[in-house]
């Protein structure tokens, strides 16, 4: 105990101490309603809003090991870049950089850093974001929306139009999107619950869980990893669901109207609870497969895998 | 009508059937017919393009014989199956990214567990595809899973470069 509390103080007493020397910034500049703007902060956090009044203003703290920063804003082009000094040793009590950002709503945005952690809300024009260990949080964003982490989490919240949320070993969670959902992880989970029309899902080891509401295009595919998918627009849903090794589990409605090709080739079971139709297996291999027309077949419901359990189920 | 009565049926049919006439005219005609005899120029014709076929495979196999620098060999071989067509373009792919990944001093080992995880998984498409070669929904997988490794790969030379 004694311990802790001695390391605790320790990394108090270094926070403090390079929050003391941390440069102060404040700067406020009139630019068009559709300024492109791009914002690079190697370390730290940054809370950006959008605004109607054509201004960029950046005020807050400045990492204590940069090597000042660059501003430059010209014929419809702003440019803010926190500059990395090359000595500087990095670790995971360094606050880096602390912002508040207020930015046209209509900014075309390119966001980048390395370890930058960002909240961001309101805009609705063009947003990218590349992080490698920062986390996102986005809240009602319009338009385009792309971000890309290496190890960072991707949170989306109410945000509408084209979104594509990438991360290697992150999680990512969408909450009420809508527009066309592209979410990707290789290690990291993926979560949503998605008004999107149309709807693509990848993961490689994470897993996939979804709620589905509108869309009827749906692809979700994933490695390792386990899918659990409850789509509720039977109409004429055309799904495409892929596991080498995970399980997949798929909730429809009682009103589905949709043809299902389900096959596992290499030893995965194929269990249907929605109709009466059973998966046959191979007479001479390890494969199984089954075909089923759900009301009047109006939809595609395609399933393939190769180890993994394939499951339909009611909503 | 059920198995049994189409099988009856089909027990009751003649097991050969002679042409309602004698072909063997037509056939002699057309082996020996002298309008479509081969005549000298028609002889130096074809010797003319079989020449330049001989010297367009020649040329060919001259440009595209394979290198023994791995980068540049150019990856033709008809008798693969499709399964390992898309795999030896992927390590062209995968070998490319790898070596620019050691050349620029990378340290990518934070992710070795999804790279070798994804290696693992691609095994395990190619034995599915051994069972089922032309199983167009494995290839797209197979294609899929090779995209991803080069997504990734792309994606860590991107941002720890």
């Amino acid at each position: 105990m004694k311990l802790i509390n001695q390391l605790t103080a320790m990394v108090v007493t270094s926070l403090l101490a390079l929050s003391a020397h941390a440069e102060s910034i404040s700067i406020e500049r009139d630019v068009t309603a559709n300024e492109k703007i791009e914002i690079v902060v190697p370390a730290g956090k940054a809370e950006i809003r959008a605004n109607d009044d054509n201004k960029v203003i950046i005020i807050g703290t400045l990492d204590p090991k940069a090597d000042g920063y660059d501003f430059e804003s010209e014929n419809g082009v702003t440019t803010f870049v926190i500059k990395q000094s090359k000595s500087a040793e990095y670790s995971f009590n360094d606050p880096g950089s602390v912002l508040t950002i207020s930015l046209p709503k209509a900014s075309i945005l390119t966001l980048s850093g390395t370890s930058f952690d960002l909240n961001i809300s309101g805009f609705n024009n063009r947003t990218r974001i590349n992080t490698v260990s920062g986390d996102l949080v986005a809240k009602m964003l319009q338009g385009e929306l792309k971000a890309e982490s290496v190890s960072g989490d991707l949170s989306c919240s109410e945000c509408t139009g084209k979104i594509s949320l990438t991360t290697v070993s992150g999680d990512i969670d969408d909450q009420q999107s809508s527009g066309e959902l592209t979410l990707q992880a290789v290690s990291g989970d993926i979560e949503t619950d998605t008004k999107a029309t149309t709807v693509k899902l990848e993961a490689v080891s994470g897993d996939i869980n979804a709620d589905i509401h509108q869309a009827q295009q749906i692809t979700m595919n994933v490695v390792n990893g386990d899918i659990e998918a409850k789509v509720r627009n039977g109409k004429a849903p055309e799904v495409t669901i892929a596991t080498v090794n995970g399980d997949a589990d798929l909730y429809l409605p009682a009103d589905t109207s949709a043809r299902v090709s389900a096959s596992a080739v290499a030893g995965g079971d194929i269990n249907n609870e929605i109709s009466d139709e059973r998966a046959i297996e191979e007479e001479y291999g390890p494969g199984s497969s089954l075909t089923t027309k759900l009301g009047a077949g109006a939809g595609k419901i395609e399933f393939t895998s190769v180890n993994g359990d394939l499951t339909l189920k009611k909503l | 009508m059920n198995d049994k009565q189409l099988d009856a049926l089909l027990e009751q049919l003649p097991t050969e059937k002679q042409p309602r006439r004698d072909l063997w005219p037509d056939i002699e005609a057309e082996l020996v017919d002298p309008a479509k005899q081969v005549t000298p120029a028609e002889k130096r014709r074809w010797l003319a393009v079989a020449a330049l076929a001989v010297l367009t495979f020649s040329s060919w196999n001259f440009m595209f014989k394979p290198s023994d620098d791995p980068d540049i060999e150019i990856v033709i071989n008809i008798e693969r199956t499709a399964a390992e067509q898309i795999v030896a373009n992927f390590s062209l792919q995968k070998n490319a990214l790898l070596k620019t990944i050691e050349a620029a001093g990378l340290d990518i080992s934070p992710w070795q567990t999804e790279l070798t995880l994804m290696d693992s998984a691609e095994q395990d498409l190619q034995k599915a595809l051994a069972l089922q070669p032309e199983n167009q929904k494995l290839l797209t997988m197979l294609r899929d899973l090779n995209s991803k490794q080069i997504r990734l790969l792309n994606t860590l030379i991107k941002f720890t470069a």
